[in-house]
């Protein structure tokens, strides 16, 4: 599964109504813009670690605004 | 060699842990976020303090003097705590920085809290600091931003350390208020002795030397901070700290580690019970022994009745007993604990006819042809506190009359840090405290029906609904100035509606910008839209929004039923809050909220 595509499985995962939204994502697409509370977003990193094995660290995490920001961090823990 | 005697109070928390300086086989212990757990006996615990304590009185710092903490690992924080106690600072915690938020926003944040405590240390650690020096320069009174792991690297420091007593500041608990005007109240060590040990004797009955606490609360907030690092050492009880983000990336690690060190005592707000109930597997659940587990407090946002069942029936099938869900009741400037239920005991409902409640407050039994509404018992004032009703000209009310609730006793925090007139109006002159919340008192127990503060509460935080109504007020479309933000139940949780006026024909899109405008600026979801026409919204005779009101409405399905309304982005949602408005809640504690207290905006 590409990098993006996995970040959408992990959005449906924890939050299935956000489904509709994805279609229209790109890498400028703001995180936030989905509308989805921390929490909701927290569960959502963990189910990518959980899936790659790995785990972000809170300083990177902290900096991520944007798809494209998250989808380089799961290309770099899938680069090891 | 023998346990130190724990049958009495202690005068503050330095002598609560320092009286613990001989007992090598109890303490705490810590997960890192790889949940590997590192453990420090209470000897341990004094002697790192202590060392911490000396480095920092090395710095030039003066009794008093207020160190920012922002840390996000549950070891550094407890250290860094207790080690500015000993020294006689007095401690800021702060938030640190959401995973996908604004940096900025959250910055702004800090800074008008360091602004308004006049810091002179700033604490945190190596991964955060990058993000905190940007705040240095704005805040004139800091000196200094310290690593913990800077701390640690600098030789040993000698001096006697200060005597604190308990009319001393301890640190400041700061809560929700509009950005600008951040609210620290100010807990003395008086205050959290009297607290913790009225939670710890008398709310949970913790065994000396024998019971293990645990938490994943973060520390910033006052039902982490005082329920799981204050009250156990005041007992000698063990606790354990899991990191809060570990919980909630992985909500099956709360039950895991309840089972893997046999604990007996947790709290989590009403989100945290549905998460975990939700998450954990029949794998899980099979191999989970959490036949130990006395009491798991509910506090800080409002309790869902059907959760905490739901909760319990899941969890039965790792032999979690019923009844050890346990509504609580509590706010930070009532330093944490106000009222909890008994535990063990199932919780205590009461039905009251909806029709006459709703027209003038009084509890009557419920009529068949009536609306009847619900309301769970938070349970009972600790003793040497009191609870009770008062009406709008200060009059104390009988029990079975709603009004808002006012609480005292040596609980009752010294007010708000350098904002004397917040202070004045939650501080009466006469002892009571006002909580902002409206409720009744029955057979003496405590009932939460709703509040008076507009304060919203999401998964245990506390937000003004100012910040989210500025929110929406810039977008596109919107009328500024006529939206109202506030909180309904949804099916398990409290959920964020929001009512805005528009002006003519707004564009389809309107409702999908709010949310993301919402979302965006302040990290919470937005789970309903409603868009009204001009003057729909609820106002008083001079012009000002009525927020209480839109809400009723808004539950009643009355809300701009004359005008022209359109349904936002989950029209179903509307009826769900509707049933559920019927059915059973009560409203615990704050600290990030209440059980506890109001927390922090986020």
């Amino acid at each position: 599964m590409d990098s993006l595509e996995l970040i959408k499985a992990a959005i449906v995962a924890v939050d299935p109504s956000k489904a509709s939204k994805l279609s229209a994502v790109t890498a400028k697409t703001e995180i936030r813009e989905l509308g989805m509370d921390s929490v909701a977003t927290m569960e959502m990193v963990g189910y990518l670690e959980e899936k790659l094995n790995t785990q972000f660290s809170d300083e990177v995490m902290i900096r991520i605004q944007t798809f494209g920001d998250l989808q380089t961090l799961v290309e770099r823990s899938k680069n090891g | 060699m023998s346990l130190p005697d724990v049958s009495a109070r202690p005068a503050t928390v330095v002598h609560a842990l320092q009286r613990l300086s001989s007992v090598t086989g109890h303490g705490y212990t810590f997960l890192d976020n790889a949940a590997k757990p590192t453990f420090f006996s209470f000897a341990a615990l004094n002697e790192a303090t202590e060392r911490r304590a000396r480095k920092l009185m090395a710095f030039g710092l003066r009794p008093g003097d207020r160190v920012g903490m922002v840390l996000a690992q549950p070891q550094d924080f407890v250290v860094s705590f207790l080690s500015c106690l000993y020294a006689g600072l007095v401690p800021v915690p702060m938030y640190p920085p959401l995973s996908f938020g604004k940096l900025d926003a959250w910055a702004d944040g800090a800074l008008s809290i360091l602004q308004n405590a006049e810091a002179s240390l700033l604490l945190t650690d190596a991964q955060l600091q990058s993000v905190l020096w940007q705040v240095v320069p704005k805040v004139k009174s800091l000196k200094d931003l310290l690593t913990v792991e800077k701390l640690d690297s600098l030789g040993e420091a000698d001096g006697p350390l200060p005597t604190v007593g308990p009319e001393d500041l301890c640190f400041l608990q700061y809560t929700s208020g509009s950005t600008s005007a951040p609210k620290g109240v100010m807990v003395t060590h008086g205050n959290l002795v009297a607290n913790a040990w009225a939670i710890s004797a008398e709310g949970m009955s913790l065994v000396p030397y024998t019971d293990t606490a645990l938490s994943w609360l973060p520390l910033y907030h006052d039902m982490g901070l005082i329920g799981f690092v204050i009250t156990p050492m005041i007992r000698a009880v063990q606790a354990v700290f899991v990191p809060t983000l570990l919980f909630v990336k992985r909500p099956n690690i709360w039950m895991q580690t309840m089972s893997d060190f046999g604990a007996q005592h947790s709290f989590g707000p009403n989100f945290a019970f549905a998460l975990a109930a939700r998450k954990a597997g029949e794998a899980e659940l099979a191999k989970w022994d959490l036949s130990a587990v006395r009491v798991l407090g509910c506090g800080a946002e409002p309790i869902h009745v059907a959760t905490m069942h739901a909760f319990e029936d899941v969890m039965a099938k790792a032999k979690l007993r019923p009844g050890s869900v346990m509504p609580a009741y509590g706010m930070a400037e009532a330093t944490l604990a106000m009222t909890f239920h008994p535990p063990g005991t199932p919780l205590v409902v009461k039905s009251v006819n909806g029709d006459v409640f709703r027209a003038d407050g009084r509890v009557v039994p419920p009529q068949d042809d009536a609306l009847m509404l619900s309301f769970v018992s938070c349970g009972k004032p600790f003793s040497e506190h009191g609870v009770a009703a008062m009406d709008a000209e200060g009059n104390l009310l009988p029990e079975d009359q709603e009004g808002e609730l006012v609480f005292r006793g040596p609980s009752v925090t010294r007010g708000y840090w350098r904002n004397e007139e917040a202070t004045r109006e939650s501080f009466r002159a006469d002892g009571w405290l006002r909580t902002g919340d409206l409720g009744f008192i029955h057979d003496g127990n405590v009932y939460i029906t709703g509040r008076s503060k507009d304060l919203i509460i999401l998964n245990g935080r506390n937000h003004h609904p100012t910040a989210v109504e500025w929110a929406v007020a810039e977008v596109e479309g919107v009328r500024k100035g006529n939206v109202v933000a506030f909180s309904v139940p949804g099916e398990e949780s409290e959920v964020l509606v929001v009512v805005a006026e528009t002006k003519a024909d707004p564009a389809p899109e309107t409702v999908e910008h709010i949310i993301a405008a919402v979302s965006a600026q302040l990290s919470l979801k937005v789970s309903d839209v409603v868009l009204l026409g001009i003057g729909q919204l609820p106002k008083t005779s001079s012009g000002k929004l009525q927020r209480r009101k839109a809400r009723e409405q808004y539950l009643s399905g009355e809300l701009g039923k004359h005008g022209d309304r359109t349904l936002g982005s989950s029209g179903t949602k509307l009826t769900v809050a509707r049933h559920v408005a019927r059915s059973l809640w009560g409203r615990a504690a704050h600290t990030a909220g209440k059980l506890f207290s109001r927390t922090p905006e986020t």
